[in-house]
């Protein structure tokens, strides 16, 4: 995926060194982070700047909540890969977040190793699932 | 995750108040039921003892008519004399030649009458046979009159002193026989001061009464007759007078209240030769439980009156009371064990219903604190969860930093940054542990505060010298108005807790430029310690979330600052272990004005 051009990447978490260390990850996988948001509502107008291609989520933000402001990105754009940063998630919120569109949830404190192979595999089920147009 | 609070405490004094509803009721019932209990008990005592009164009284009437009879047998036999001997011939003889004399022979003087009788040979031998049957039939006296009231005959004829030939025209039972009716008469007598019966009885002949039969009797004759013993027995006269008795003792003497009659002085002197009227010691007891009942010299006694055929005398039958009397302490025993019975019973009811109360209580006791235990361990939970997410964040961020460090070299800018990242959250990190040590040890109730003398001033000055370059950053002034040399006997490292969090809180969520302004004033006996920003304000409705544990309100800090959610929880606490208290202004147009109250000393307020 790195050959044509780098994954444009929106990252939103209301934490300083969350932001930090997963702008790190993803920029070590070649993927370029085009913009930071300490909350949803603030996502949601670099959204509309940057158009990236991945939106990485965070669920407990103030202002607008995580969950809120994927309901508002899948209006926006059906394109768009939207994976939810989570902490302690449950089940019903798992659930909710997939109801209303996310492509995937990540632990943020799994592993380093485990952390890059999720999101470099839901990025490529979101090719896939583009591609085949579903 | 407070303590249970003092709940159950307010339970126990509604318990006591219930126990004590309980034991009233159960202490007026058994004042009542006893009260009731004595009265029933008197009341049936006396039902029962009138009943025993009743039948007792029905068999002294039985015995007064026996004795009755008795009685009037024997006058029967005393007014039977004079009857048969009036119709003796040889006294009709005696009769007619002595009544003959007329006037003469009555005017003679006594003695000359008295001698010519003695020789009169056949006044001697009627008199003798008089003397005949006095002897036989144990009579006092037996003797005859003539029309005039001269005696003629008599049983004592050969005595000294035999007055035969006496006047006794003026006696009530020679009047009363000469008007051809069968005399009587009760007497004390003149010459040997007995009392005595008269009984008399006319001589009957064609041309008129011709004289009258008289046969006197010892009232002890007919006393002795009379039941004695425990029982009295009197004959009472027409005027209420004892003219025989079984207690000699009650002999002349007037029955006073039980008398329809009484005799006048002169009567008393010539009949009865008393000087004074002497009661018996008889009256109408206080409470009768019988008509009968009266009281003789202080004891109960029931009276049974029998009309005797004599007329107009009474026979009096007095019988004891006593072994009545005796029973009744034998009602109150049996009263009292009911009585004891009943307070026995209100016992184990009040036992009963006050061990109904306590379980009722001990229940609703359970319930609360079971409502309490799962409302803390609700909140327990929420803390969990809130603490795992605040440490575990920071956790794996300073983790992923750390180990891209290890795993490949990095730019020295990049590093630097990471350092620097990691630097900063393990100190917030640090912060946290250490406010949840605070709040852990002020929620178990260990915060012991450690009371010293503290000049205000100084202490709240150094505080802010330490939050200066936090405000500077945000080119927010901080101003200090407090008088010089304040001071209060406070827990320093405590209320400097409070000093920080106020301060920094009001830093934190300040636009910048702005101002925050502390003050200190006191007056009556406290200090008035007030942090006012410019920032937001609180919302009303998140003003009572604003001391509990973890809560963060929609206020956001404006330069990105961490905030626990503990810092307020810990200044509210510290606050009131003071003996102080902690009040918020806000208005809605923005700016928060916190002011913490305490006394200056402890105590003191």
């Amino acid at each position: 995926m790195a050959e044509k051009r780098k994954v444009r990447v929106l990252l939103a978490d209301d934490e300083a060194h969350v932001r930090l260390f997963v702008k790190a990850v993803v920029g070590s996988m070649g993927c370029q982070v085009v913009a930071e948001a300490a909350d949803g509502k603030q996502a949601l107008e670099l959204f509309d700047k940057t158009q990236p291609d991945l939106v990485l989520l965070d669920i407990n933000m103030p202002v607008m909540d995580g969950i809120t402001a994927l309901t508002e990105l899948r209006r926006r754009s059906k394109k768009v890969a939207i994976v939810m940063l989570t902490s302690l998630a449950s089940a019903d919120v798992v659930e909710q977040c997939l109801a209303a569109g996310a492509n995937y949830h990540l632990r943020k404190d799994l592993p380093l190793n485990e952390l890059k192979q999720e999101i470099k595999d839901t990025w490529l089920a979101h090719m896939q699932d583009l591609r085949s147009g579903t | 995750m407070g303590p249970p609070g003092n709940g159950p405490h307010e339970n126990t004094s509604a318990l006591d108040a219930e126990l004590r509803g309980i034991h009233w009721i159960a202490g007026i019932s058994v004042v009542v039921v006893v009260l009731a209990t004595g009265a029933g008990t008197l009341w049936l005592s006396d039902r029962i003892l009138a009943r025993q009164i009743a039948e007792t009284a029905e068999d002294a009437q039985r015995d007064a008519k026996a004795i009755a009879g008795i009685v009037d047998r024997t006058f029967q036999e005393l007014a039977s004399i004079p009857q048969v001997l009036s119709s003796n011939r040889d006294l009709h003889v005696i009769m007619d030649r002595y009544n003959a004399l007329e006037q003469g022979f009555s005017r003679l003087p006594d003695e000359q009458r008295n001698r010519r009788l003695k020789n009169d040979p056949q006044v001697v031998r009627f008199s003798q046979r008089l003397t005949q049957i006095r002897n036989k039939l144990n009579y006092d006296l037996i003797y005859a009159l003539d029309s005039r009231g001269v005696r003629v005959v008599s049983s004592d004829w050969d005595h000294e002193a035999s007055l035969l030939g006496t006047r006794l025209d003026d006696r009530e039972y020679f009047k009363e026989a000469m008007t051809g009716a069968e005399g009587h008469q009760f007497a004390v007598s003149r010459t040997t001061k007995v009392p005595v019966f008269f009984f008399s009885s006319p001589i009957e002949k064609e041309t008129g009464v011709a004289g009258v039969v008289v046969v006197r009797q010892d009232i002890d004759v007919v006393g002795s007759l009379l039941a004695g013993g425990r029982h009295a027995t009197l004959i009472v006269d027409s005027q209420g007078m004892v003219v025989a008795t079984s207690r000699r003792e009650y002999g002349l003497r007037h029955v006073g209240p039980m008398a329809a009659a009484r005799p006048d002085a002169d009567t008393l002197r010539t009949v009865y030769a008393q000087e004074r009227l002497r009661p018996v010691p008889i009256e109408r007891p206080a409470r009768p439980l019988h008509e009968a009942e009266w009281n003789l010299n202080g004891h109960p006694y029931l009276v049974s009156k029998v009309r005797l055929h004599v007329s107009d005398y009474h026979l009096l039958f007095l019988s004891p009371l006593e072994r009545s009397e005796a029973v009744k302490p034998l009602h109150y025993l049996i009263g009292a064990l009911a009585a004891l019975l009943v307070v026995l019973i209100a016992l184990q009811l009040d036992r009963g219903a006050s061990n109904i109360a306590r379980r009722n209580h001990h229940a609703r006791v359970t319930a609360s604190l079971n409502e309490k235990l799962t409302a803390a361990d609700k909140e327990k939970n929420r803390f969990l969860g809130i603490v795992a997410h605040d440490l575990r964040n920071p956790l794996s961020s300073m983790r992923g930093l750390s180990q891209m460090m290890i795993e490949a070299p990095l730019e020295p800018e990049q590093q630097r940054e990471f350092l620097d990242t990691i630097y900063r959250t393990s100190d917030e990190m640090l912060g946290l542990v250490n406010d949840l040590l605070d709040v852990a040890v002020i929620e178990s109730g260990r915060l012991a505060l450690n009371r010293t003398d503290h000049d205000l001033v100084k202490m709240i000055q150094r505080r802010i010298r330490h939050l200066e370059p936090h405000a500077r950053s945000k080119q927010i002034a901080v101003s200090v108005d407090a008088p010089d040399g304040q001071r209060a006997s406070i827990d320093g490292p405590r209320f400097n807790q409070v000093v920080d969090n106020l301060v920094s809180n009001a830093i934190k969520f300040s636009p910048p430029g702005s101002v925050v302004r502390v003050a200190l004033q006191s007056h009556d006996g406290s200090f008035n310690f007030s942090v006012q920003d410019q920032g937001p304000g609180i919302p009303e409705s998140e003003r009572k979330l604003l001391y509990r544990s973890f809560q963060k309100l929609s206020a956001r800090p404006t330069g990105g600052e961490k905030s626990t959610g503990l810092g307020l929880a810990i200044v509210k606490r510290i606050v009131d272990a003071h003996g102080g208290r902690i009040d918020v202004e806000s208005g809605p147009t923005g700016g928060t004005r916190f002011a913490v109250t305490v006394p200056l000393a402890q105590g003191g307020s």
